[in-house]
């Protein structure tokens, strides 16, 4: 039954390759259009852990009491230049104080920041309402309890300006906001001030992932060019595989974009993973066709009275590639959904799109694949389209 | 003329055939000597090491780390049961029993050695004797101390910072000791205890790891095995696909055993993906083999086929499996860069094995069924002389 099957598809491939083709062109301006919808997403570290696990559970009790953990800090450094300079040495600088005073007021009045904590707002909230004047001062507030301990370190170097947001803040518009703020308050001298907290981590990796995809992509379609090139030592049958991983990852992507999947950094390798993985349906594809076509060769000189052709390689390679082919593509696809099946699924994003990917590249492998090399093979390109043009010249 | 590849594939060919016992025996040995690095192989979770440390925020994220302990950071969320239905049980987590709680906690951990800072509302009252509930309900009037609750006075938070180190047993004995401190404590009827942070948060993924590992390799291997039983619709057949590639597997574990290199949050889905793409070559390997027996093909004609055919195209598609997992050492993230380093690894390893043991397996698969077989035939035939001789 499943033999008869392919060997109808076969049939049905080799007969008309043209429409194969044609219907596959139009699936992919498709997925072309729907990979331009997708988006980079955040990559979040808790919603990767199971959540019935004591510490997620305490941890989401905290988020429903105490609000968003969204956090960015302004990190202020001492980073004097000279020695015996009059440059800021010691975070609890009345001029420091002012200063992350100055950038707290600023940045709470920025949209979806709910509020700012800083060594600032707790020497006011313990002096009175107003902020000290001498480092002396300072140091007799910071002395009293460990309230500063938070946000100003032990050696007084670092002192730190906690912002706190709203859990769907769109960090690529607040991102800039803030350095502007860091960028208009005037610092006092030996001063550094930047952007931290874990939540800017996923930011900058966010910011990461598109330069990273276009590099391993590239790097790795040179390479799998340069070894199918070279295995075949054919650049008709060197680029035809290609044809599986180009339209494979084409179709991912349109797939991924058209369910809204979004790249985080966790899939930011799966292009060339897919590529690399996807490549071996063609190869596999064409080194048996080649094979066949031998085989004919052998057939003919020996039975002249036999009329076999490319089509007839073709029918009788996918009949035999199509079941291992299905085989492999489904082991494949077990492997990659196991990785989703553990509690941890930090690579579960991954493992999806990579089925995804294998699967649309062994559907490539069967269908364009055959389609382009028999058009390639067996029509005259240049009569074909002599014919068309005659066919649609206007008659006078 | 025929390429160079061609003819050495042809040679490995009779070279398996020839010797098919040695060759296994080989395998064996090869086995056991990268197996013993299975005993080394670690497990990671420091989800940090996995990130690109280079990057400013990066480095500068880990400067406020050392300076102020925020990786070494446990949270004590202290939060009132609502399920208690006692009149004395607390109903304001500012009631004078949590905060007296609190500071004999605070006491307790700020004498432990490796803590560095413990911040909480039992600051407010450090170094007092004695603390009455009169002067705790007065400082707590204080606006900072708003802070360490809840807007709805439901919850208080305690952070204890130190200095535990990176190893997982520091971790595990740090967390023990917070727990331990917990339990000591007085506590009023009403209120739950709970414990979370970066060290509770690392050892969780710890124990999630390893029961991942394990887990997804053994889910992945019987769904597989299953399925090339059905699909080579025989159990040998399907043994003879799924042995080398287990080969492959353990030489590729062995191997990170013996290189130091971790499982990680990055690595621990690495043998169920070993498991999907390197079963590939084998299937290939052998449907190929059988198509050329069942042409009445002699052993050696038949594996010289194979191995020729479709060993020259593995060796071409999984060079290019390894080329795609391979480039992503060049990621910015160290997650993607140790996933396509250990899978290059593993693919490598697969089809050694599909190039290699696959073929010796088949012959020596081949073989058994023979000798069993005529051993079979003959023990009928044997008694098929004693049911002549007895008569009916």
């Amino acid at each position: 039954m499943g033999n008869k099957v392919i060997e109808l598809y076969s049939g049905f491939v080799t007969k008309f390759p043209i429409v194969v083709l044609v219907l596959m062109l139009v699936v992919s301006v498709f997925a072309i259009h729907m990979a331009g919808t997708i988006q980079t997403k955040k990559s979040d570290i808790k919603s990767m852990i199971p959540q019935d696990v004591e510490a997620i559970s305490t941890l989401n009790s905290i988020e429903n009491e105490f609000g968003s953990t969204n956090i960015i800090s302004f990190a202020v450094e001492t980073d004097p230049s000279y020695k015996g300079s009059d440059e800021v040495r010691d975070v609890r600088d009345p001029r420091v104080i002012l200063y992350m005073d100055q950038l707290s007021m600023l940045a709470l009045h920025t949209d979806n920041v709910i509020d700012v904590t800083s060594p600032a707002s707790v020497l006011r909230s313990i002096n009175g309402g107003r902020l000290p004047q001498s480092t002396r001062e300072v140091q007799d507030l910071t002395n009293k309890n460990g309230l500063l301990d938070r946000s100003i370190s032990k050696d007084y170097t670092l002192a730190l300006v906690t912002i706190r947001t709203t859990d769907d803040v769109d960090l690529s518009k607040l991102e800039p906001e803030l350095e502007k703020i860091l960028q208009q308050v005037p610092k006092p001298p030996g001063i550094t001030a930047s952007l931290g907290g874990s939540v800017m981590e996923s930011q900058k990796m966010q910011q990461a992932i598109a330069p990273d995809m276009a590099k391993t992509s590239t790097y790795s379609l040179i390479g799998i060019l340069i070894i199918v090139l070279v295995l075949f030592r054919s650049i008709k049958y060197g680029f035809t595989p290609m044809t599986t991983i180009i339209f494979g990852t084409l179709w991912t992507m349109g797939y991924v974009g058209l369910i809204g999947m979004g790249l985080s950094s966790q899939t930011s390798g799966v292009t060339s993973m897919i590529m690399g993985i996807g490549i071996d349906f063609g190869i596999q594809l064409v080194t048996r066709y080649r094979l066949e076509l031998a085989n004919l060769s052998a057939l003919k000189v020996q039975h002249s009275q036999l009329q076999l052709g490319h089509k007839d390689a073709m029918a009788v390679t996918l009949n035999n590639v199509i079941i291992p082919m299905l085989t492999t593509t489904l082991a494949a696809l077990i492997g990659f959904q196991a990785m989703s099946l553990g509690r941890l699924t930090f690579l579960g994003d991954m493992g999806t799109m990579m089925s995804y990917g294998v699967a649309a590249s062994m559907i490539a492998a069967i269908t364009i694949v055959p389609a382009i090399i028999l058009i390639i093979d067996t029509m005259n390109i240049k009569n074909t389209y002599k014919k068309l043009m005659n066919k649609f010249e206007v008659r006078i | 003329m025929e390429d160079p590849l061609q003819k050495a594939l042809v040679r490995l060919a009779e070279i398996q055939r020839k010797h098919a016992k040695s060759l296994a025996v080989l395998v064996i040995i090869f086995t056991i000597v990268l197996g013993i690095g299975l005993k080394d192989l670690t497990i990671n979770s420091d989800f940090r090491k996995e990130m690109p440390r280079e990057l400013p925020i990066f480095a500068l994220n880990d400067r406020i780390s050392d300076k102020f302990g925020g990786q070494d950071t446990v949270v004590i969320a202290v939060q009132i049961d609502e399920s208690v239905d006692l009149k004395s049980a607390v109903r304001d987590i500012r009631d004078p029993r949590v905060i007296q709680s609190l500071i004999f906690l605070d006491g307790e951990l700020r004498n432990e050695p490796t803590v560095t800072s413990v911040a909480s509302p039992a600051s407010f009252f450090r170094g007092n004797e004695t603390v009455p509930p009169e002067e705790i309900t007065q400082t707590l009037r204080n606006p900072q101390a708003n802070a360490f609750f809840s807007r709805n006075y439901k919850m208080t938070l305690m952070y204890v910072t130190a200095d535990i180190g990176s190893g997982e047993e520091q971790i595990q004995n740090f967390d023990e000791l917070v727990q331990k401190r917990i339990d000591y404590t007085p506590k009023p009827p009403g209120v739950n205890f709970g414990i979370t942070g970066g060290p509770i948060l690392r050892m969780t993924i710890f124990d999630l790891l390893k029961s991942d590992a394990v887990f997804t390799l053994i889910v992945a291997a019987v769904i597989i095995l299953i399925l090339l039983f059905v699909m080579q619709r025989s159990y040998t057949q399907g043994i003879l696909v799924f042995a080398p590639l287990s080969l492959g597997l353990i030489w590729t574990m062995g191997t990170l055993g013996w290189l130091g290199i971790p499982l990680s949050v990055a690595t621990v889905g690495l043998s169920s993906m070993i498991l999907g793409l390197g079963v590939e070559y084998g299937v290939f390997m052998l449907s190929r083999y059988n198509e050329e027996r069942a042409k009445r093909n002699s052993q050696l004609d038949s594996l010289r086929t194979t191995v020729r055919g479709i060993g020259s195209a593995i060796i071409g598609s999984g060079l290019t499996v390894i080329v795609g997992f391979g480039v992503l050492a060049l990621a910015t993230v160290p997650m993607i860069q140790h996933l396509g380093e250990t899978l290059a690894l593993g693919i490598a390893f697969c089809l050694l094995a599909a190039l290699f043991v696959n073929p010796v397996f088949i012959l020596l698969e081949e073989d058994y069924e023979y000798w069993n077989t005529h051993r079979k035939l003959l023990k009928l035939s044997k008694k098929k002389e004693e049911h002549v001789l007895r008569g009916r």
